[in-house]
């Protein structure tokens, strides 16, 4: 794996992109879920929203993981699904 | 960090943290690693819950109407999940590589993947639905099937006209007697007239009615034909995700198909990451441990005291009479606390305990002094000196620290490249020599192996002398992979070949043993020596 510091420096950029787009796309829809779900609670609805939030952060944990072990193939392709899975979201 | 060996992932990833990190990065690192392992679990628990949850209750997400069946039927669940999440959570940072693991780690991937999966393409069904429901399309086909099926049954005029036409008819040919005066034949005839007119007028009625049937079944026909409709349109596959529908454009594949695949790759890799995160989390532990440390940052040989496996202080080390080589650094070869702890380890059966006590034991036998550790403070320049090692005149030599700390820098900078605990207690004993003798201009030759060899030699008490009766008796060749076999057959002897786990344990002490036994002149190394001949001459 390449270990640049150019390298590090943009898996560095690319984790905290990672982590703007779980905020926007992934913990937003969540509190926003819930707060609509506060008159009448939607367990469905908010455990779904919780499970990718989670799914989310996990992808995070393991961008940082990644880029502590210099492993930057792997980082792009987590990073991707990522973005995939906020869109989707 | 590289990784090319990706049979044996932990020790690498192990082996590299030792040489790339320090402890109090692998320390920092160790918490964070936790934290997303953690919230990686809560995921996975989640999402098999939901999916084990739905599939009982029906998709009945409502708990103010669930009967105490539902009740149970969650409460199965969770446990379920709930067990089948802590496997993956516990086996992923065991670092343990047996059959068994293997099966169980393959059960716990095999039931989160598919549960979790599905999980996502119901999400995924669930997203299409509403969508579909909210175009404008399904809403105009259920507004037409609507407006069809509830429109006001209304009489047609000409249909009224006939049935009144009917009834005058009827009326007339009731009233027809009134002519009786003027004879039967005025009777008569008003009797025809007026049941043609009835007749006419029926005929007229029933041609309507029948046109009106046939209406009303092509307006049946039609609407039962947007009802098919809207049920297409309620599950409209277009509205799949714009990811999902490129993954079926590009492999010609079912909607469905393509949402699995997709589904797959975000599952796919959130326990990919799952998984990395918590074999990270035990090669930190792995390679922290071969610092000295608990993943806490405590150290080790603490821990043995709590535990009553050590005591507080080293015993004094009394020399012993036949080594000369022992005085300079105090490094003797008496029973120390650190090897009662090393032995009663041993004696638990735990390999991974005993390797890291015989690495607790050797790496302070290394630094010169005995583990556990003191929390001593020294300066780096002090410590080097002890070593007999030349440092450079700069002042972060002069900065003070724990003397234990410097120690294992120390050792570590002597044994530079070295891997897993193990891994560094054979390497030690080849390197150490020529590391040292580097450093003094080769003046010194074979001390630090010797006094390690020597060490664990003695350490083993009565198991070398039963080998040299062995050796003398003629029951066990002088050679390594005798010795070898012969020391295998008495700390592992249920274990053969590759699935022994104290291998590196037993090379050492086939080491300790030769370097023993040529020091007392029991054997020596073969001056004649060349490639598949005998690399020592047994003497004694």
């Amino acid at each position: 794996m390449n270990t640049l510091p150019l390298t590090h420096l943009l898996r560095g950029v690319m984790l905290l992109m990672a982590a703007a787009f779980w905020v926007a796309f992934l913990v937003m829809p969540l509190v926003s879920s819930t707060v609509a779900a506060y008159h009448g609670v939607d367990v469905h609805g908010m455990a779904g929203n919780l499970i990718y939030t989670l799914i989310g952060l996990n992808y995070i944990g393991g961008l940082y993981a990644l880029h502590f072990l210099n492993l930057t193939l792997p980082f792009i392709w987590v990073f991707g699904w990522l973005l995939v899975l906020a869109l989707w979201y | 960090m590289n990784n090319t060996n990706t049979q044996q992932q932990p020790e690498t990833w192990a082996e590299q943290l030792l040489k790339n990190k320090t402890a109090g990065e692998l320390r920092r690192m160790h918490p964070k690693i936790q934290f997303f392992y953690l919230v990686s679990a809560a995921g996975a628990f989640a999402a098999s819950f939901m999916f084990v949850g739905g599939v009982w209750l029906g998709a009945n997400w409502h708990p103010t109407a669930w009967t105490t069946e539902n009740w149970v039927a969650v409460g199965i669940a969770l446990l379920m999940v709930g067990g089948i999440t802590a496997g993956q959570y516990f086996s992923y940072s065991t670092g343990i590589k047996s059959g068994l693991m293997i099966f169980a780690k393959a059960v716990v991937i095999l039931f989160a993947l598919g549960s979790e999966i599905s999980q996502t393409m119901e999400r995924e069904a669930e997203t299409v639905r509403n969508r579909s429901e909210q175009s404008e399309v399904f809403k105009a086909t259920v507004g037409a099937i609507q407006s069809a099926t509830n429109a006001p049954v209304q009489v047609s005029p000409a249909l009224a006209d006939a049935q009144a036409e009917a009834a005058t008819a009827q009326v007339e040919i009731d009233a027809c007697e009134r002519h009786r005066s003027k004879g039967q034949a005025r009777v008569d005839k008003c009797l025809r007239i007026e049941r043609g007119n009835l007749a006419a007028a029926q005929a007229r009625i029933k041609a309507i009615q029948d046109q009106a049937a046939t209406t009303a079944a092509a307006n049946q026909s039609t609407a039962l034909a947007m009802v098919d409709q809207a049920k297409q349109l309620q599950f409209d596959e277009k509205q799949h995700f714009q990811g999902i529908q490129f993954i079926q454009k590009i492999f010609g594949v079912s909607a469905i198909a393509a949402a699995f695949i997709f589904a797959f790759g975000i599952i796919g890799t959130f326990e990919s990451m799952f998984w990395l995160l918590g074999a990270l989390l035990g090669a930190i532990g792995q390679a922290l441990k071969a610092y000295g440390l608990t993943p806490q940052g405590r150290l080790i040989s603490d821990e043995y005291k709590e535990m009553g496996l050590m005591q507080d202080a080293p015993a004094p080390e009394p020399k012993q009479p036949h080594n000369e080589y022992a005085p300079s650094q105090s490094v003797g070869f008496s029973p120390s606390p650190t090897l009662a702890a090393f032995n009663q380890y041993k004696q638990s059966g735990h390999p991974v305990a005993a390797a890291a006590a015989s690495a607790d034991w050797l790496a302070g036998k290394l630094s010169g002094s005995p583990a556990p550790v003191s929390n001593l403070t020294s300066t780096y320049n002090r410590e080097l000196a002890k070593h007999q090692i030349d440092s450079p005149a700069d002042a972060v030599l002069n900065k003070t620290a724990d003397q234990a700390a410097i120690q294992r820098i120390i050792s570590k900078g002597r044994n530079a490249g070295l891997g897993t605990a193990e891994t560094q207690l054979s390497m030690r004993l080849e390197s150490g020599q020529k590391g040292l003798a580097n450093r003094q201009g080769g003046k010194v030759e074979q001390q630090p192996s010797e006094r390690v060899s020597k060490g664990l030699a003695n350490r083993q008490a009565g198991l070398y002398e039963k080998w040299i009766e062995a050796v003398r008796e003629g029951a066990c060749r002088p050679a390594v992979k005798p010795t070898w076999l012969w020391i295998q057959k008495r700390i592992s002897n249920k274990e053969t070949g590759s699935r022994t786990h104290d291998r590196t344990r037993i090379s050492t002490m086939q080491k300790a043993f030769f370097n023993r036994a040529i020091h007392d002149g029991l054997m020596q190394q073969n001056p004649d020596f060349k490639r598949g001949g005998k690399k020592y001459i047994w003497i004694g």
